[in-house]
């Protein structure tokens, strides 16, 4: 019976693994097949091995795309991260419960607004504020602002509740020592709220990479996400998926390594 | 442990204004370039970098993607079809060309084939029909020619084509019989069982008008549409004996690519399919797309009533006339070298001593070699059918595809864009029926 539990343990485990892997895998392999003189990919037929698709993926037009999508996802993540440590403070400074309440309600509205509704009602705001988006410019900030928008309801999202079980002695032991308003902030709040503040990153990084709404219907930048829908599918963007394949595994293999290091040297203890 | 906690939560601010200062550097070194929209695959991927030394290039697979980008400033210029064209200019979102600056020429089309031609003057009677003078967009007081709004690149028209290979060995006999109806019909007695076609409601809901007595009509207005599209789909219950409907048999694609590919691929269901006769040329040479298919697998069907389409280069009016004429110049090596020459004058320039020729010498002859549809100009035209189709690979049949007839110019009449997508939407319904 316990046999039979260690092998249906570790096959369910082996099952998800497939699952999360196989199309990757074949993604990965698919990466080196040649395509037509047109550029078509095709998946039922091995047609030659090429390394197109990775030289592709370096060329100027996707550096280009993944510089701003870089410049985009570290900028808006860095506006979204001050944002919602503000809000989770000034909510957790907050006695009233009613608006916490109204909190809860008005950051879910725009988290379950499909991401076109958001995209349409920018385009519409920056129009009437800004003039109508030229074609000869890039509007950058457009799609900035858009992801602040689209990333701030995750942000507060996952501060939130970390914010909430805030002991609030610690900030008036570091008042009584002597320390300033501010300094007591980032001493005592800030350095709690650290583990969340770089989850929110690490969260609006992905979402902002992953963006290709907003930032299509609200100005002219060109980024990673834009581009893999831009037109048909592109062997390049196999390349990225076999790329993320082999950090995902490397890391994985690089964290069992060290874990099994530490097992072994406790048990030596 | 915590001195490496410590240096983690250093390192992370450190790499991430690094990444984010490393972002408005190169922001600030390479500035944002305006975008041509293009329909996919059709440009030497060669001449892509060469474009994008003063632009951002874009490929779309839908007509109305170029009209939205136009219309909401996206782009300032790019390829899009004939039919879909005069909403644009009668909205004035599109300029004229200046011929005289940007190449040097008055009257441009003296250099277009009679097909062109033909097809472009069709267009004339849709510009500006409200206006106080017909047909002045621009209010100088003169009439207006479609020919003013346009570059054109390619020529085309839809056609069926088989893979003969997943047919075994049945011959089809159309009895000099090319309406659809029968073409289906005997595709479908010779073994084709599964059909791929465009998802391309207007060009598609004009084959409707076969069914009805007194020639093809290619105009779809708001009371005729819905019964085009109930033709469309008795045409295709009748020729394939299922309807549009069923999945099974009758697969509708977005991306006439995909169309293309399944019809070749050896290992797909799918034995026939209704394209742009450039897409069957390119499916004819099979061998780059699948190794294992030889050409001339693919054979072709003209229908006797086949609509055609030019493709052009146009300007958005969003750009000042210094900047079209500057666009056209800087793109004149990828898309026109060559659209304004003579048939000798193309010769000269691409015959080597040893008399072979060199296909990348002129840029839109270099484009031919790639993309394989049949070009607008007169001298591309007759230099092409003269000096392309090598004698090993069949060059009667391969240049059956690549012929268009002045016989077979059937443009297709403006649809504006609230009727594209009364059109969109009824199609889209009756697929899912």
């Amino acid at each position: 019976m316990t046999r039979f539990k260690e092998f249906s343990k570790y096959f369910y485990i082996v099952i998800i693994l497939v699952i999360f892997y196989i199309p990757l895998f074949f993604a990965a392999v698919f990466s080196f097949n040649e395509t037509s003189d047109k550029g078509f990919i095709t998946f039922t037929h091995w047609n030659g091995f090429t390394w197109e698709a990775y030289e592709n993926l370096f060329s100027n037009k996707m550096v280009a795309a993944f510089m701003s999508s870089l410049l985009l996802g570290t900028l808006s993540s860095l506006i979204v991260i001050i944002f919602s440590l503000l809000t989770v403070f000034s909510i957790w400074k907050q006695k009233s419960r009613s608006i916490k309440i109204v909190r809860n309600v008005s950051t879910n509205i725009s988290l379950i607004n499909p991401d076109v509704i958001i995209g349409v009602s920018l385009a519409i705001f920056f129009s009437l504020s800004l003039g109508i988006l030229s074609s000869e410019s890039e509007g950058f900030e457009r799609a900035l602002v858009g992801h602040v928008v689209m990333i701030l309801p995750y942000g507060i999202l996952i501060m939130y509740p970390k914010s909430e079980k805030f002991n609030k002695s610690i900030f008036e032991a570091s008042y009584d020592l002597g320390y300033p308003k501010v300094k007591t902030w980032f001493k005592t709040y800030f350095i709690y709220m650290l583990p969340s503040i770089s989850f929110t990153l690490l969260v609006s990084m992905v979402l902002s990479f992953d963006d290709f709404i907003i930032t299509t219907i609200t100005s002219n930048t060109e980024t990673v996400g834009t581009e893999l829908y831009q037109g048909r599918f592109q062997s390049w963007a196999l390349a990225i998926g076999s790329i993320l394949l082999v950090s995902v595994i490397v890391v994985n293999a690089a964290i069992f390594f060290k874990s099994s290091r530490k097992v072994e040297k406790d048990n030596e203890k | 442990m915590k001195n490496k906690k410590a240096l983690l939560w250093i390192l992370i601010p450190i790499v991430f204004f690094g990444v984010m200062i490393t972002g408005i550097v190169y922001k600030s070194v390479n500035p944002y370039k305006p975008t041509i929209y293009n329909y996919q695959s059709y440009v030497n991927p060669d001449f892509i970098p060469e474009i994008e030394k003063n632009y951002s290039y874009r490929e779309y697979k839908n007509n109305s993607e170029f009209n939205n980008a136009i219309d909401n400033n996206k782009a300032i210029g790019g390829i899009s079809t004939d039919y879909m064209l005069v909403d644009l200019i009668n909205n004035k979102k599109i300029s004229k060309i200046n011929f005289e600056k940007a190449f040097g020429i008055a009257d441009p089309t003296i250099f277009y084939s009679d097909q062109t031609n033909k097809q472009l003057e069709f267009f004339d009677k849709f510009i500006a029909v409200n206006s106080k003078v017909k047909g002045d967009v621009d209010g100088d007081g003169i009439v207006d020619r479609f020919s003013e709004y346009i570059i054109p690149i390619w020529i085309n028209n839809k056609v069926f084509i088989y893979n003969s290979e997943k047919m075994g060995n049945n011959i089809p006999n159309f009895n000099n019989d090319f309406s659809y109806e029968n073409i289906l019909k005997e595709l479908t007695r010779g073994g084709v069982d599964v059909w791929s076609w465009t998802n391309a409601p207007i060009e598609n809901s004009v084959l409707g008008s076969e069914k009805e007595l007194g020639g093809f009509d290619t105009t779809l207005t708001n009371d005729n549409y819905v019964k085009r599209i109930d033709q469309f789909s008795q045409i295709v219950q009748n020729g394939t004996g299922h309807s549009i409907s069923d999945s099974s048999t009758n697969i509708f694609e977005d991306d006439s690519d995909v169309v293309l590919q399944s019809t070749i691929d050896p290992k797909s269901f799918i034995k026939g399919s209704y394209l742009f006769n450039g897409d069957a040329l390119d499916a004819f040479w099979s061998e780059d797309n699948f190794s294992n298919v030889s050409t001339g697998t693919i054979k072709m069907v003209k229908p006797e009533n086949s609509p055609s389409f030019v493709d052009g280069f146009v300007v958005s009016s969003s750009i000042s006339e210094d900047k079209q004429v500057e666009l056209l110049k800087n793109l004149n090596s990828v898309f026109f070298e060559g659209k304004f020459m003579t048939k000798e004058e193309i010769s000269l320039e691409v015959t080597l001593e040893d008399n072979t020729i060199d296909w990348t010498k002129i840029g839109s002859l270099n484009n031919f070699d790639y993309v394989n549809y049949t070009p607008t100009s007169k001298g591309e035209y007759e230099f092409i059918l003269d000096n392309y189709f090598s004698e090993e690979d069949d060059p009667k049949t391969a240049k059956s595809f690549f012929e268009i007839e002045v016989h077979q110019i059937i443009p297709i009449a403006p649809v504006n864009e609230e009727l594209q997508s009364r059109i969109a939407i009824e199609f889209k319904r009756r697929l899912r029926l």
